[in-house]
This record gives C-alpha cells, structure tokens and sequence, in this order.
C-alpha cells in the first residue's frame, strides 16, 4: 500500500512501533503518547495490545506498539500477531501506515537483523536508536548519516527517559511520505544476512562499544555460582514477605475501611434489603476487589523495579535449570513464588514469561500453590482437630500438618505442569533464550506508569467479574428470604435463614455428591460459600453454625455436631482430612478465575483450571478419608 | 551427530561444548525449520564471533556474548550451533586503550542530531 495515496486531512496517521525487548521501545511510546494508552487484548490471543495517540503538528496520530520481539518469523500464535498487524489481518486494526523501528545503538549488530527483516516488509520505515549515550559512554561510535545512506531510511537517534530527540522525531513522524526508502532490499538468506550486516556495520564505520564496564563488575556477583544463588534467596525472600507480610497492614486497613463504609451504611439507611444489599452485597463486593491491590502494586513494583535494572534475567538464568525439571523457564519463577500469597497478582506475574505455552502452563498450575486464603481454613480445621501434642522436641504435630498442607501443593503443581507440558501442550516449543540487558539506572517515570497501568488492568478487567461475583454470591446466600421465627435468637436466625436460601438449598442439592468424602449440607453452603474467597469459609461455618465467633464456639459446634438420622459425627479424622485436601487442590476462588480468564483472554482455560482441579481435589480428598478409614 | 562432525574434524564442534572464556566463530545452526531461523534471527549467523561468559550457578544455561549483546542459551539449543573454535578475539578490545571521555547524552544528540 502506497503511503502518499493517504489524504493528509482524513483519519488519523496509524504508525506501527517494533522493536526487541530491551531496546527502549516502551520507554519510548510513553514518551511520544504520555499516558493515554488504550490497552487491550488482540483477538484470541494473550498478547496485550496498546495504542497510543499523539498530535504531530495539527495531524493526528496512532502509534501501535506491537509486542517485543528478535524476529518477524513468528514461532507462536502470540508472537504472529506482529506479522498479522502488519499485514493487516487482525480484525478491528487496521495495518500502519508507517514504521518505526527502535533499536539500541550498543547492540546494532544484533538489532539489524530485525531491522533488515522489517525493511524487506518494504513501507515507509523510520529508525529510533537509543542508548547513543551508552554506545559514546562506552567508547563505541557511528556515523548516523551514513547508516542513514546505507540503509537508506531516516534515522533520529533519541534518549528516551531524557526526552531528549524526541521533539526531532516527532517532527520527522508528521510526514512518513518524505521518508527515503531504501533502493535496494536486504537479503533474506542466512550467510548473506550475515554479510548485509557486515557491510552496513563497515559502511557507517560502527566502533563496536566495549563491554559494559559496571555490568560486568556487578555479574560477577549476581550470577557468582555462591553469591549469586544467595542473592537469588535473598531477593526472592523479598517478594514472599513483601506479598505475605508487608503488604498485610494496607490490606487490614482497606479492610477496616469497608467494614466501617458497611457500618455507615447500615446506620444512614432504613433496616431491611436495601441496607443488606449495600452493606453486604455491594460494599463487600468491592471490598473484595480494591483487597488485592496492595499486593499487586507491592509486586509489580518490585518485579518492574528489577526487571527495568536488568535483575530479573539473572533471576531467571540462575533458577532456569530447576525450572526446567518440571518443563517450565526461568522467568516462571516468581509467577509461581508469589502464587504462595496469592495466585491472582502471581498469575498476572506470568507476562513475563514469553513462551505462550510455558506461561499457560504456569498460569495454570499457580493457583496450586498454597496461598494465605486457605490458612484461615487449615488453622479451624487443625486447631479443631489435630491435637496440640509434641511429635519430638519443640514440634508439635499440628505444626507438622501444616507443613505437610505447605508442601503437598508445590508438589502436586510440579507433576502438574509436567503432565500438561506433555499431554495437552506438548511440543519443543520455542528455545529458551534469554537476553541478559546492561544494568541500568530504572526511569522513575517508565516504572510508576508500568505498576499503574498493571493494578489499573486488574481494576478493569479482573475487579469487575469479581465484583459480579461476588454480588451473585451474596445473592444466592440472601434469597429467598424466609424471616425466621421471633423467639430465635439473632445468630440462630442467621442460620435459619441461611438454611433456606438458595446456596442452602444448593448446598442440600449437592449433598449426594459430596456424601463419599463425607460432607453434608453445611459443609456444602460452605465450599459454594468459598468460591468468593477460601477464607469465607470459615466465617459462612460460623453462620450456618449459628456461633457467635468464628474462633472458640465454632470450634466447639463443629466438634460436637452429629448427623440428624445416625447420630455419628460429621467431623471425623477422615472427613476432616478430606476437607482439607479438598482445600488443598480445589480451586476455591472467583477473583482466580477472573484473574486467569483476563489474562489467557478467553473462558475456556478458567473451566479448564477450575475442573482439573476440581477433580483432583475429589479425588484425592477421597483417598485422603479412605487411607484415614483404613488407617484407623 | 555431535560424534560425526569429532570424527571428521575435531575442531568443528558445537557451542555447547565450548567452555566459559572461549571464544568461537559460528559455522551453521544444525537444525532447521522455526528453532533454526529463531537462533539465526538471535544472531547466530554463519561467521559470527561469539564468546562464552559464564554458566549459570545450577550449570545450565550459560551466558554467550555476541553481536554487541549477551544471550543465555541452554545446552540443548546451544548443541545445535556448530562453531569453530578461535583465539580469543575480544581479548584486543579489552585491553585496548580507554577511549575518549564520554560526552554528554545531551551533547551527544545536540552534536549528531543535525545529520538525522
């Protein structure tokens, strides 16, 4: 499609940005559109899409910024999208007009590979070299008008997080008509590549830069076979405490926040349905969703922190060969890690993982790991249950159920993404490569935009399901309501009517197919009760048990109650270690289900998720009572 | 296939044979298909020099310096480069002398911009 054939005046000017990952290339679309990025998803895939606009000079502007990438020859639907924007193919967008290739000025050899590949798409093409500080700070040097004959489009070299030759770019982007385009078009063979590099490289008489003086002196601690390993621990260390522990005061005081919002709402409204809905249905609901973004802010900031320093290559080229074990990378690390506090900001961790396969897999075995949801759940059941003696020394046998709770996860995670790995997304896949960037001072501007933008997506995409969620919850816990008796006391009423609401009823309905592990009804309301979040639970026990707290008296009620018709009790050892492997496997959470349908774009792998896990849990929950029964 | 090419030439051998500190020129990636044309695309064209910095603590991947930048392979994908080895061919540009002082980024792009 020829460029001049666009009126100047019609709609606006599409430019396409391509560039590898560590070129500069977000550094610089947030310099050209500030923050006005739409972010979306392309169609059927899980690549995120973002577009920005930007007035150049009285015409308007769309700059594309397709995903990072070494190549144009797409080695998986994800990275396809590229080839299929520039061509035109993917529904609702429109090909660019114009390309603009960011590339660093240290690693030009490398980057001219792409840079001839793009060429060879033959549309009017712009060069951005970055890093031009680095390059002369580092005792390298080209000359730019003669890369610019040589290849025969313009070059604007910028420093993006300076700002600086930003105003000369945007004045050459105006007219992508005036453009030059280079006479002849690169080779497309592989030793003849080599020498079109060769000869582009002699041609504007490129002094390669020296290696990077600072990194190499910080690498050889980091990636030291002792040094590093400890800074690893160290660091990772961090991301657990700051996700389990730093993150908590935040989360009790949003907490807090909403209960006391609950409580005024209550006061300022008449008693009945309309303070109910407001107080525990809407309130509650986004209560649940605004709960989740101290831990998602704290983790992206660290993770974009070290990702933008050039930490998190080495992170994943010291953990890499462990990972791969179970078929995984090493970028799946701190996915998997953070999964341990809480699977939702760990799932969102998994777009650093640029295999679309490896980080379907990972996405779909985080919800395993042992998140703090479920220890409200572990610590009723155990504290009701287990008894407190010493097994040997200071350890305590309800400690050791713990642990082995902690640690039955991972390890079924493991087997799971090995067996996925094989069966249902087999393959080679793509090679393992990993570039490990200079250190760099971060761009404070780059890095609070990416935090933003990662908890404002969550806000967006996931936080409405689950607020839908959540409000179809307390629905089904509300309706019908049936008043109970006047001479009941306000907890017994509280279970009255529980009892003959919807999730009762569903809880009665279920019953049969819970009976082998040997739940009934309560325990049912329950586990439907869980689905906003494991920890409800508990609280939803406390109501159906009519306890005044969730703590002592529920232990006791749940200790002392026996079945209407036999007579035996509910809670025996092997129901109890069947509720507990049950909460071990299922996945007991909608704001994960949200989370995991917003980033794989579809529904199709949440259902997936949540009944694999489903039957596990059954399954092993049934063999958890039947070696108890057989035990005992 | 690794043994084939010890047989006929002992100094044809793959990447991932070489040992952290040598230095290679690539001959040809072995396989075909989309895992050959990516690692060509990484840069691992035919008369490419490449060093080997360092393995990863656990022993795999190891960290190779190419074309200006520094790329981990593990040894299953290195394995499919096949390199001749070289006398160490950066050991030159370390030891050459320190060039001038650096200027300015904003000296930088106010001295060059005018040739864009």
């Amino acid at each position: 499609m020829s460029a001049a054939s666009v009126p100047r005046s019609a709609a606006p000017l599409r430019l396409g940005l391509i560039g590898s990952p560590n070129s500069g290339k977000t550094t610089l679309f947030n310099a050209l559109t500030g923050l006005r990025a739409k972010v979306g998803n392309y169609p059927g895939v899980t690549v995120e899409r973002r577009e920005g606009v930007l007035e150049l000079g009285g015409r308007r502007a769309v700059v594309i910024d397709l995903p990072g990438t070494y190549s144009l020859d797409p080695m998986s639907p994800d990275e396809a999208v590229v080839t299929q924007v520039l061509a035109g193919e993917v529904e609702s967008v429109m090909a660019p007009e114009a390309l603009i290739i960011v590339a660093d000025a240290c690693s030009l050899e490398r980057s001219l590979l792409l840079i001839g590949q793009v060429l060879i798409e033959d549309r009017p093409t712009c060069l951005v070299l970055t890093m031009m500080d680095e390059l002369a700070a580092r005792g390298g040097s080209l000359d730019i008008g003669r890369l610019e004959a040589a290849l025969g489009i313009p070059i604007v070299p910028v420093v993006g997080h300076k700002g600086l030759g930003v105003r000369e770019l945007r004045a050459r982007l105006a007219d992508p008509e005036s453009w030059s385009r280079p006479p002849v078009l690169p080779p497309t063979d592989g030793s003849q590549r080599a020498a079109w590099v060769d000869s582009v490289m002699t041609a504007c008489e490129a002094q390669r830069p020296r290696a990077h003086a600072l990194t190499e002196r910080i690498d050889r601690v980091v990636v030291h076979p002792i040094l590093g390993s400890l800074l690893f621990l160290a660091v990772m260390v961090t991301f657990f405490q700051l996700i389990f522990a730093w993150a908590t005061p935040a989360m009790d005081w949003i907490d807090g926040a909403m209960g006391a919002a609950s409580e005024a709402a209550r006061a300022g409204l008449p008693a009945g349905l309309p303070a109910d809905f407001v107080a525990d249905g809407l309130i509650a609901g986004v209560g649940s969703v605004v709960i989740f973004l101290p831990q998602i802010v704290l983790l992206f900031a660290l993770l974009y922190l070290l990702e933008d320093v050039g930490y998190m290559a080495r992170a994943a080229f010291v953990v890499d060969r462990a990972m791969a074990r179970i078929g995984l990378e090493g970028r799946a690390f701190v996915a998997l890690l953070s999964s341990f506090a809480c699977a939702v900001p760990g799932i969102m961790a998994t777009r650093t993982v640029p295999s679309p396969r490896d980080r379907l897999v990972t996405i779909l075995v985080a919800p395993l790991m042992t998140c703090s949801a479920r220890l409200p759940v572990y610590a009723l059941l155990i504290g009701a249950f287990v008894p407190a003696e010493r097994v040997f020394g200071p350890i305590g046998l309800q400690g050791l159920v713990l642990f082995a709770l902690y640690f039955i996860a991972p390890l079924a995670a493991m087997m799971v993404a090995a067996v996925l790995r094989r069966s249902l997304l087999p393959g080679e896949g793509m090679p393992f490569t990993l570039e490990l960037p200079s250190y760099r001072v971060p761009g404070l501007k780059l890095w609070l935009s990416q935090v933003w933008g990662s908890a404002w997506a969550f806000l967006r995409r996931a936080g409405t399901i689950i607020l839908l969620a959540s409000m179809v919850l307390w629905m089904l816990l509300t309706f019908p309501r049936v008043p109970a008796p006047a001479d009941l006391s306000p907890h017994e009423a509280a279970a009255y009517s529980l009892e003959r609401s919807a999730a009762g009823r569903i809880g009665k309905a279920i019953e049969p197919a819970i009976e082998p592990l040997g739940f009934d009804w309560k325990i049912g309301v329950g586990l439907l009760a869980s689905l906003a979040a494991r920890e409800v639970f508990v609280s939803t026990l406390a109501q159906v048990y009519a306890s005044e707290d969730p703590d002592a008296s529920l232990r006791a009620a749940i200790r002392a109650d026996t079945h209407p018709e036999t007579g035996e009790k509910i809670f025996t050892a092997p129901t109890v270690a069947a509720l507990l492997t049950f909460f071990v496997f299922a996945l007991q959470c909608t704001s994960t289900i949200a989370t995991i349908a917003r980033e794989t774009n579809s529904w199709r792998w949440p259902a997936f998720a949540f009944g694999y896990m489903l039957a596990l849990a059954f399954g092993c929950a049934w063999l958890a009572r039947t070696l108890t029964l057989a035990l005992a | 296939m690794k043994s084939d090419f010890n047989i006929k030439n002992a100094q044809e051998i793959t990447l991932a044979e070489m040992l952290p500190g040598e230095s290679a020129i690539v001959e040809e990636v072995l396989v075909e298909g989309p895992l050959g044309r990516r690692l060509m695309d990484l840069g691992l064209l035919p008369k490419t020099r490449i060093r080997v910095l360092r393995r990863s603590p656990l022993g795999d991947p190891t960290v190779y310096a190419l074309r200006g930048y520094q790329l981990c392979l593990r040894t299953g994908d290195a394995s499919m480069v096949r390199v001749r080895p070289a006398a160490d061919l950066d050991a030159e540009a370390v030891s050459s002398p320190p060039a001038a002082p650096a200027p300015s980024a904003e000296r930088w792009i106010r001295t060059h911009s005018g040739s864009a």
